[in-house]
């Protein structure tokens, strides 16, 4: 049978040359004393999983869940917070305005005592509670001039229809507006040239949205309207608060979602041929367990190194095919022997995600891990090759069947790279079951790192759980994690601009020894996260 | 008097036996002023199986044959142009790869910008650099319609430049709604209940949203005045929406029932397996849609051009990207062609749905344009030569009933005879230098 994958190059003249290009990595190490103001991202929508946990700050814990039917944002290398592209659409409008709706209309009925408590329900009623709850909702304290128009709102709505129906609609209003919607980063000029520096409150929900994924609370809106986040040992003080709180998991999940995908974990479908065990409730077992783990990470002091070598497995009823006998729906923290189970990249979501719908794919786990994990990418392939894996069979393992790539010139040319670090993963099938044989004959886990470049990263493996051994320790390995959660605190793409701050928060994340809580700090410390290149002149 | 329809009754049917004209006879005519003009843009991804996709002349352009893959579009002929020989040149190069550039410049006729976006291939780009040309037409078309435009999707996954064919602007992406229950709330959602008749409770939730929807203009307003000028766009175009959306939340109800349509079945439309009844629930409230002129724009993408889909419901049970890279001598790429003919028969579907008419009115594809392409000609060469582009209807007055082949022009060309056939005064659309002017011979 004629394969083609990478064979249809040479027609179309492409050749060799398109292979080994670089695409653009990290910024290149140049003086950091050289560079820009750092980016601004003046206004920052809400995104749905932001909007979601904010709502339920405010009006209650078992408020609708409103924004899973908003538009979803699109991703900019896995993130979906990027300032510039989130905007509101016609859709999005019509969303808002119907949540706006649901959600006042469900806490007038759920939690009036919540909103608003005065002895006499009139208009002086009314402009306090837009006062208090219109604060919490905007995040600052609102204007007079702010204020005027709900006030209209509330005493039309009381003279023409009654109290409650007044709160409920002057409530549906303040859902919709921008103040609430979007987060602004405006500053004020700072003694740095061209450099402007957040406020106070700007910081405040800067700061909560990326250590809680949700709104500043009332300690941290005190210490925004004191000034005492302007000074160093006043944010730090906060943050560090923030970093114990119970809510700094969701916001530490949050960003695992989505440097793992985990929607693309639980919709990730596999051939019945292949894979009669598929279902997708095992698909929703896949996130629901590998979402545990990472919480687990975040609880356990041992941070970056946790991340890559715990051995424990969130296992349901659904996941007996992992070996844990789990008869209830509820998962539980099984310990697994670390041949088996050795870090986030043994989890069996994830290892399904990275495979093909009918085998196991040491391509995609290469890439993932060269990619994601080593931020190394390889060079592209060439512009025209087809990417048809070899389809199973039945008297091979899957390393011999992929040999064609290390066969063949122009596909060795990027394969060599890629390849030997997916083979490191082939004790595990395209479920992520653990496997010591395929085909009935005895799976090769030997793998290489070919190059990498911390000085000693590359070299020869053998199985994943020393690949994770490996990259636990790397230096390579912490940085990449550490520019990816500098991303995903700015709501942008680091520039050249960022340099500094990078270079900052890379050496603190390795100097805590791999530390969560020490990078997001380091984070929150950085030039890039407290300022912004002043705004344009007209 | 025709017989009219209960709204229960519209859906139903509709998730079940083929209703065109029946069902749209029952509406009342007063949805939709006279001449109304429509435009709908259908993507499938990945090209097509050249050999079966394109018709064979006969010697004169209205003496062809249908390939295999368009038989079920035979009872359509008379209303399809069928194109061959246009270059999809904006996407031969520039930032990005082959299918990135492709779907981005396929309705923009733009190129890419420079960005982070990882394409097949390795290589980054970013959104790309224009309006596409369905939101270009909503500014000549939208009239009094409430929706300004649609765009639905068909398991179209992908939240970047590989899945998204619909641009407001310079990267302004318009991401596709998969789920039938959203495009419906889209469409028909919040309304005014149905009926046709007012009442003090109707009066009474239009005074509620005007008087909260009118708070929230104010205070963009206050807030435009306060942000930096490059942020002023974002906070105006939300001001637009807003008052949009006042507009038509505050409407009377529509006069029928049929215009009020019940909350479609529900569907997995996650799943690779619930395709079909997706594509027919959304082609469904898109038909209805433009019937009840709630809106006259819509673009449908099935799928993303990064797509891996296995299409089980026509026995195809193995990844169609693979299978659309299998060189043309291989026998397994007819499975390609078993793909087209299934996108056929869902692009027969909507002609079907528009065929219907007003009692005395002229049919809706008769006055609207339905565009269908994709992003490659070939998914084996990744090429953009020779692309796979039909028009349906009559909304731009183009001599349909045709297979016109052109000599490698510009499907810019193409994108700026479709502004003009609705009366646009264009000149030129998309990137300049591959827009030579209008295609000859189209009318």
């Amino acid at each position: 049978m004629t394969l083609l994958r990478c064979a249809t190059i040479a027609i179309l003249g492409l050749g060799l040359a398109a292979c080994p290009k670089p695409r653009p990595d990290d910024p290149q190490p140049t003086a950091c004393e050289e560079a820009g103001p750092p980016k601004a991202t003046p206004l920052r929508l809400l995104t749905r999983a932001e909007y979601q946990n904010t709502v339920r700050a405010l009006l209650g814990a078992d408020a609708p869940d409103v924004a899973k039917d908003f538009p979803k944002e699109p991703l900019v290398l896995g993130f979906d917070n990027n300032a510039d592209l989130n905007r509101v659409t016609a859709e999005g409008a019509t969303r808002y305005f119907e949540a706006a709706e649901t959600l006042a209309a469900w806490a007038v009925a759920k939690h009036k005592a919540q909103l608003v408590s005065c002895a006499a329900e009139d208009l002086n009623c009314g402009k306090d509670f837009i006062a208090k709850m219109g604060r919490h909702i905007f995040r600052r304290a609102l204007s007079s001039d702010e204020q005027t128009p709900f006030n209209t709102l509330f005493s039309q709505t009381l003279s023409a229809e009654n109290f409650d129906t007044a709160v409920e609609w002057t409530l549906a209003a303040l859902l919709q507006s921008p103040q609430f919607l979007y987060r602004f980063e405006t500053g004020a000029p700072s003694d740095k040239a061209r450099t402007y520096k957040l406020s106070g409150n700007e910081l405040a929900s800067k700061l909560s949205y990326f250590l809680w994924a949700s709104g500043p609370d009332e300690e941290l809106l005190q210490a925004a309207e004191s000034g005492a986040l302007d000074s160093p040992e006043g944010l730090r003080a906060q943050a560090e608060r923030m970093l114990k709180d119970a809510r700094a998991e969701v916001s530490f999940e949050r960003f695992f979602a989505l440097w793992l995908n985990f929607d693309l974990i639980s919709s990730t479908e596999k051939y019945a041929t292949a894979f009669p065990d598929y279902t997708p409730d095992l698909a929703q077992a896949w996130r629901s367990s590998l979402s545990l783990y990472i919480r687990n990470v975040w609880r356990s002091a041992r941070g970056f190194d946790a991340l890559f070598t715990s051995n424990t497995l969130y296992a349901n009823n659904q996941m007996g095919l992992y070996g844990p006998a789990v008869t209830t729906p509820e998962f539980q923290a099984m310990t697994m022997s670390s041949q088996e189970r050795s870090g986030v990249l043994s989890q069996p979501g994830l290892l399904a995600r990275l495979s093909a719908p009918d085998q196991s794919s040491p391509i995609r786990r290469g890439i993932f891990v060269l990619d994601h994990v080593l931020c190394q990418p390889p060079p592209p392939p060439p512009g025209n090759a087809a990417f048809v894996p070899p389809p199973p069979r039945a008297d091979a393992t899957t390393r011999e069947r992929f040999a064609q790539h290390s066969s063949d010139d122009s596909c060795a040319q990027c394969h060599r790279l890629i390849d030997p670090v997916g083979f490191g993963f082939e004790q595990y099938d395209g479920l992520g079951r653990f496997r010591s044989q395929e085909n009935g004959k005895d799976v090769d886990a030997s793998g290489a790192i070919v190059t990498a470049r911390e000085k000693g990263l590359a070299g020869p493996f053998m199985g994943l759980s020393e690949l994770s051994q490996k990259l636990a320790g790397s230096r390579q390995a912490q940085d990449c994690m550490s520019s990816n959660w500098l991303r995903f605190a700015m709501g942008r793409v680091d520039s050249a601009d960022d340099l500094c701050s990078l270079q900052n928060v890379q050496a603190k994340f390795a100097e805590s020894d791999g530390d969560f809580a020490g990078l997001m700090l380091a984070i929150i410390e950085s030039d890039s996260f407290l300022y912004r290149a002043a705004p344009e002149t007209l | 008097m025709s017989r009219r329809l209960s709204r229960r009754t519209v859906l139903r049917s509709a998730s079940g036996l083929l209703i065109g004209l029946p069902f749209l006879q029952s509406l009342d005519a007063k949805a939709a002023p006279p001449n109304t003009k429509r435009f709908v843009a259908v993507y499938h991804p990945n090209g097509v199986h050249s050999s079966q996709w394109f018709p064979t002349s006969n010697g004169s352009e209205a003496d062809f044959t249908l390939a295999p893959s368009h038989q079920s579009l035979a009872r359509f002929r008379a209303s399809g142009l069928w194109l061959g020989g246009l270059n999809l040149q904006v996407g031969v190069s520039g930032p990005g790869e082959q299918h990135q550039r492709g779907l981005g410049g396929l309705l923009t006729g733009a190129g890419l910008q420079e960005g982070e976006f990882v394409g097949n291939d390795g290589t980054r780009a970013g959104w790309a650099n224009g309006i596409s040309v369905d939101q270009e037409l909503v500014k000549l078309l939208r009239g009094d319609s409430h929706v300004a435009s649609l765009q639905i999707g068909v398991k179209t996954m992908e939240r970047d430049v590989s899945g998204v064919m619909s641009y407001a602007g310079p990267a302004q992406p318009l991401l596709a709604q998969n789920d039938p229950a959203l495009t419906f709330r889209s469409l028909f959602m919040p309304n005014m209940g149905g009926g046709g008749t007012d009442t003090p409770e109707l009066a009474r939730l239009r005074r509620k949203r005007a008087s909260i929807l009118d708070t929230v203009q104010e205070q963009i307003k206050s807030v435009t005045k306060r942000v930096e000028p490059r942020e002023r766009l974002k906070l105006d175009s939300h001001l637009t929406l807003i008052r949009d959306l006042e507009k038509r939340v505050t409407a009377l109800p529509p006069g029928t029932d049929a215009c009020s349509p019940a909350e479609p079945a529900t569907v997995n439309w996650n799943a690779e397996a619930a395709m079909p009844e997706t594509t027919k629930l959304q082609m469904d409230l898109l038909a209805l849609a433009f019937a009840c002129d709630v809106t006259r724009v819509a673009t449908i993408s099935f799928s993303d051009a990064k797509n891996h889909l296995s299409l089980p419901f026509i026995n195809i049970n193995s990844d169609v990207h693979n299978i659309s890279h299998l060189s043309d001598a291989d026998p397994n790429r007819m499975q390609l062609a078993q793909r087209d003919e299934w996108q056929a028969r869902q692009v027969a579907y909507l002609l079907e749905k528009l065929s219907g008419s007003v009692m005395g009115e002229p049919t809706i594809l008769s006055q609207s344009l339905v565009f269908w392409g994709s992003e490659l000609s070939k998914g084996n060469t990744h090429a953009h030569d020779d692309m796979p582009f039909l028009l349906f209807g009559g909304g731009t007055g183009f001599r349909m009933g045709r297979y016109l082949r052109f000599n490698g022009l510009p499907h810019n060309n193409l994108l700026l005879s479709i502004l003009q056939g609705f009366g646009g005064n264009h000149s030129s659309f998309g990137d300049a230098q591959f827009c030579t002017g209008p295609l000859s011979g189209l009318t």
